[in-house]
């Protein structure tokens, strides 16, 4: 994974969104000796400490502030015993992302300052929904790469088709646990679901 | 100073907000849109001063009225007494009647508009006794008015800031909708 590559995973309830992320977690470590800081909504992750942090959401119902804090101290401004820790992380992964940045409103400030200089930081962001049309727009078109898992919402696959042409026709007929991996130059291929 | 990560350990590194900031969730400041934007505060400032001028135009208006109706009913008095001296009261009483005293300029505009929100209801089919009582009729053109005079004040406010505004001066924002045209 190269600094500031985007990634948004995209499926519905139980499809292998999960499963997906920890093997792109563990392919980043593997290949980058760099660890990833997993934003954990729901309590799902459990992966060792060698290949990630896992940072678990307190206030569940309100999780934005917890989030900026995330942001704000371990990737924007971070500093262990005093002193400054950069290129700590090779990628911030959100889980349950729209529960943090909803789509049609504007980013927080700490959100806004990542999204937009992420270069600088030297870090990768991983965004999981469940929804595709749930997804912040300024995340999902930005995306190098988005994996898609299958969608039944017909808004979810009128946007899906604005991405790459007869993508939507794609992830329609996906069946269980497959998933479509679109690349930067938005091509697409239909994946098997992956080894457990 | 780089710090590299050496940790090889099997049990996951779980850290919460409480970890870094050694403070409950709660006490973090508010990310998302804070209350006391300097936006916010600016332009509720500025509407403070506007409803202040607003509400001293109203009553400027209203002392005109009453004025006007005092040097009507004086005028009336006036023209009867100098009738009855002069034994043609029908005939005074009727040019009083179809040539009233022109109205000072505030009044005039006051009356011009409720006349033109009665006309513009009864266009609408709506009867003339109902659009009296609701005068302030909300068209997309008024809130497109205020709209701009908030945005002139504040070009870089955003949707959120002005909904935060409007929910927080609501009477306020219900008057400029009555007078700024």
């Amino acid at each position: 994974m190269r600094e500031d590559q985007r990634i948004t995973i995209v499926g519905l309830q139980g499809s292998g969104k999960t499963e997906l992320t920890k093997k792109i977690v563990q392919d980043i470590y593997n290949s980058t000796g760099r660890r990833c800081l997993i934003v954990d909504l729901m309590d799902e992750y459990d992966l060792p400490a060698s290949v990630a942090t896992i940072c678990r959401i307190k206030n569940k119902a309100q999780p934005v502030n917890e989030l900026e804090t995330i942001i704000q101290k371990l990737i924007i401004n971070p500093c262990h015993k005093g002193v400054s820790i950069k290129k700590r992380y090779a990628a911030l992964v959100i889980d349950e992302t729209p529960q943090y940045w909803r789509s049609g409103h504007p980013l927080p400030p700490c959100a806004a300052l990542l999204n937009h200089t992420m270069r600088h930081y030297n870090i990768g962001l991983i965004c999981i929904s469940r929804r595709f049309v749930q997804m912040h727009v300024d995340i999902a078109e930005l995306s190098h790469e988005l994996y898609i898992f299958r969608q039944t919402g017909a808004n979810d696959l009128k946007r899906l088709s604005g991405i790459a042409a007869g993508l939507d026709d794609a992830v329609r007929q996906l069946q269980k646990y497959q998933y479509v991996h679109v690349d930067e130059e938005r091509n697409f291929r239909i994946c098997d679901p992956i080894p457990l | 100073m780089v710090i590299e990560e050496t940790q090889t350990t099997i049990t996951p590194e779980i850290v919460t907000v409480d970890d870094l900031i050694g403070q409950p969730a709660e006490a973090v400041p508010a990310a998302s849109l804070p209350s006391g934007s300097p936006n916010v505060d600016k332009l509720e400032q500025w509407i403070r001063i506007l409803d202040k001028g607003l509400s001293i135009a109203d009553r400027g208006i209203t002392i005109l009225g009453k004025a006007d109706n005092i040097v009507r009913n004086l005028t009336e008095v006036i023209m009867k007494n100098n009738s009855q001296q002069q034994q043609q009261p029908q005939q005074v009483l009727y040019q009083v009647q179809q040539q009233p005293q022109p109205m000072p300029a505030a009044v005039e505009r006051v009356a011009d508009a409720e006349n033109h929100q009665v006309q513009q209801a009864a266009a609408e089919g709506v009867p003339a006794a109902e659009a009296d009582q609701g005068k302030q009729l909300i068209t997309a053109e008024r809130i497109s008015s205020v709209l701009s005079m908030l945005l002139n004040q504040c070009p870089t406010m955003t949707v959120s800031e002005l909904k935060e505004l409007i929910d927080r001066n609501p009477d306020t924002i219900n008057t400029m909708l009555q007078f700024i045209k």
